[in-house]
């Protein structure tokens, strides 16, 4: 015979058959998974149905708009104020440019000239003895660049100051439009006449 | 409990009418059982909720309505089982001399305890020591049927209940 045990017969008594209230939303919950899962809906549906199910159920929509849009932002902020390097070389006639200086002007009206103060001085860099100027550091936008040969050399006898790519006017030089790539710009300079 | 038999038909058609009634009749009970098994009342909650699934999707496979009781109890307490499985590690050491206290506590003491102080007492028992005392000492099972129900053998489930009953005991001397 079994030896009487005061607190299993204590726990059993007061535990077998006992009832509790359950929690209120419990009966939702299983008729929400129960619907999801009904065989009449295909697997496609039963996925449709939980993520229904998440967003009806759940206050996200105010953080995940927020999120949304920050995201967005980040992404805008990332792409604009990414750095880009403009480089290239510049010729005067066939031979490249022994020595020179190139200049980066950020470009207001590209039909007023420089010295109405529409574009603006960025950048001077050396053009080194095999013709090679690079500029660092370039936002987005559009510009224009000028490439001087040195006073005193040969290329300055025979070729006019240039934009990209081989005008000497600046009203009719092209512009530089930085987006997403690091372009290679060769300048040819004009000859004089 | 008897579930009129056009609600029984209904769950068998997957009417949510049908399945809301047998639910309303049962979820008190058989949360009172997810309770003792779980180690929190959310946990109860989420058996609970599992147990109920399993017996709407199931139910066409209960050959005689009659044992409808039976059933769903027996559901709740599987799910509560595989609820804790990973946590249910049982030591097979048999030895009865560990930590067992030689004070004894009566019956008078305990009843001054209250449901919920004894429900906190239980859940706080790690979850093997909780299933083989819930198994054995309330809902009725064999040591025998207890091996067979958790995979073990029937000393490891013997050690099982005494270690849940030392354990029960330190506490209640401690707060009686």
């Amino acid at each position: 015979m079994q030896d009487f045990d005061p607190i299993e017969d204590h726990f059993r008594n007061t535990f077998s058959g006992r009832e509790s209230a359950p929690p209120q939303d419990s009966w939702e919950k299983i008729r929400s998974r129960l619907q999801a899962s009904s065989p009449r809906q295909g697997k496609a549906m039963r996925l449709v149905g939980r993520g229904r199910q998440f967003f009806h159920s759940s206050s996200l929509y105010p953080v995940l708009a927020v999120s949304a849009i920050l995201i967005l932002l980040v992404f805008i902020w990332i792409s604009y104020s990414a750095k880009h390097t403009i480089r290239g070389h510049a010729y005067a006639g066939e031979e490249r440019l022994c020595r020179g200086t190139a200049y980066l002007f950020t470009v207001a009206d590209k039909a007023e000239p420089i010295d109405t103060g529409k574009t603006k001085l960025i950048q001077k860099v050396k053009v080194d003895a095999k013709g090679f100027y690079q500029f660092t550091g370039i936002s987005q936008g559009e510009y224009l660049i000028l490439v001087v040969p040195d006073t005193g050399t040969e290329a300055m006898k025979n070729f006019l100051p240039s934009y990209y790519d081989q005008d000497s006017e600046e009203y009719n030089a092209n512009l530089v439009r930085i987006r997403q790539e690091d372009p290679t710009l060769d300048i040819h300079l004009q000859p004089r006449k | 409990m008897t579930l009129p038999v056009e609600v029984f038909d209904q769950c068998l058609q997957n009417n949510p009418r049908g399945q809301e009634v047998l639910y309303r009749v049962y979820a008190p009970q058989m949360f009172g059982v997810c309770l003792r098994y779980a180690g929190n009342q959310m946990e109860a909650d989420d058996i609970m909720q599992e147990g109920f699934i399993k017996v709407f999707r199931h139910l066409n496979q209960l050959n005689n309505p009659q044992a409808l009781d039976g059933w769903i109890h027996r559901i709740m307490v599987n799910t509560a089982i595989n609820y804790y499985s990973r946590q249910l590690k049982f030591q097979n050491e048999v030895s009865l001399k560990f930590e067992i206290e030689d004070a004894t506590i009566s019956a008078d003491a305990l009843s001054k305890l209250s449901y919920k102080e004894m429900l906190r007492i239980l859940q706080g028992l790690p979850a093997g020591y909780r299933t083989v005392f819930n198994l054995y000492v309330i809902d009725g099972y064999t040591h025998k049927e207890i091996a067979d129900f958790l995979g073990i053998s029937e000393n490891t489930s013997k050690s099982q209940l005494l270690r849940a009953k030392a354990s029960m005991r330190k506490i209640l001397l401690r707060i009686l």
